[in-house]
Order: C-alpha cells, then structure tokens, then sequence
C-alpha cells in the first residue's frame, strides 16, 4: 500500500515537473522564433536560473487531491491569461488573437468550474473533466507560442 | 534577439515561475500543516483567475480602442 502510494506521489510530481518544462520549451522556442537567431548569453543564464528554480520548487510539494489538482489547473489557466495580456500589452499578438485565447481559456474555466461541482458526487467525471481543461490549456500555450512570433 | 524581445521573454519566465511557485507553496504550507488544499484555499485561485480574466478583458478592450497604438496601454 506504502509503494503503491509512494508510486503514485512520484508519478503526479513527474506529471507536474513535466508540464512546467513544456511550459519552458515553448518559452524557448518562443525565444529563438522571432528572428531565427540562437539564445544570447544572458538568456540562457536566465533560463538556467528558471529551471534551476523550477527543479526546487517541483520537488518541495505536489497535488495529491482534487483540490489541488484543480489549483494547479487554475494556476496554469491563470498564468496563460497573464502570459496572453502581457504579449498583448506588449503588442507581439493581435486583439483577436487574445480574444481567441480568452474564450479558449473561458471554456478550460468552465470545466474546471464543473469538475469542481461534482468532484464530491462523481470523482471520476471531475477527474475528467480537469484532465479536458488541461487539454485545452496545453494546446492554448502552443497557439500562443506561434501567435507570440 | 534584441533587448526588448528578451526582456519580455524573461518577464514571462518570470511570471510563470512565480505562478507555479506561488501554487506549490500554497500546496506545500497545506501539507506541512497536516492537511489538503481546503475549498477556501482552492476559492483564492480562483479569484485570481476572475481578476486576471478582467485584466485581459481590459487589455483586449483597450486594443480594440486603439488598433493603431497611438497611446500606451
């Protein structure tokens, strides 16, 4: 039983480090788009630096019940929003572009909103439905990569 | 890549960082205490969520307003 927990704890703190890393790899790609050149010095310290943050901070805690799950998905919903307002600020996305990815991120709310509604009654719908919001998240973070350039 | 596009490449590293540290903190102070996430806890990410919604809503409006970005946001 012991194990099987332990297992499980190991395999949702992969899942957690993993996404924050995707969320760096498109930061990247981001990075390295705009005029096809390679990391300047000073950007790769600062991305050591993230990841060297990102492992300490992944390995402190994890989600382990739906509460936490869901926060996890409203933080990334939530980062995506301020990720989005600020490329917008920044004039890098168009209006549209941010709309699109506001009503993309409007509908990942909504499902997370639900899941939270029967995560008491039906945890295996719940379950899914947070698992369909993070869908959307991760795709919404490639579009806005690509929008980004 | 030139100064300005690296610095908004940082600030956005920046800020997704916080984002997730700020959320394993969270998780982190709960199970140092003993205890899950509560739903009060689990409410404060989502009103963050509602004003950063608002904020982009804001943003959007504002660029709507001036498409040709003659005055600042």
């Amino acid at each position: 039983m012991r194990d099987a927990v332990l297992s499980n704890y190991q395999r949702i703190r992969h899942v957690v480090a993993e996404r924050f890393l995707y969320r760096l790899a498109v930061m990247l790609r981001w990075l390295e788009s705009p005029f096809g050149s390679t990391l300047t010095f000073a950007s790769s310290i600062g991305i050591v630096v993230a990841l060297a943050v990102l492992s300490a901070c992944t390995s402190l805690t994890s989600p382990q019940t739906f509460n936490e799950k869901a926060a996890v998905a409203l933080s990334s919903v939530t980062a995506l929003r301020n990720t989005t307002t600020t490329l917008l600020t920044a004039r890098k996305i168009t209006a549209a572009d941010a709309q699109n990815v506001q009503n993309q991120l409007n509908t990942a709310r909504e499902a997370i909103d639900i899941a939270r509604s029967v995560a008491t009654s039906d945890p295996k719908a719940a379950s899914d439905k947070l698992s369909a919001a993070l869908a959307i998240v991760t795709a919404l973070q490639t579009y806005v990569a690509t929008r980004g350039t | 890549m030139d100064s300005n596009n690296l610095a908004l490449a940082l600030q956005i590293t920046h800020d997704l960082l916080q984002a997730a540290m700020q959320t394993m903190q969270k998780i982190g102070a709960a199970h140092a205490a003993g205890r899950n996430l509560s739903d009060d806890e689990l409410a404060e990410f989502v009103s963050a969520d509602d004003v950063a919604k608002k904020n982009l809503e804001l943003a959007i409006a504002a660029r709507d307003n001036d498409p040709a970005g003659t005055s600042p946001l």
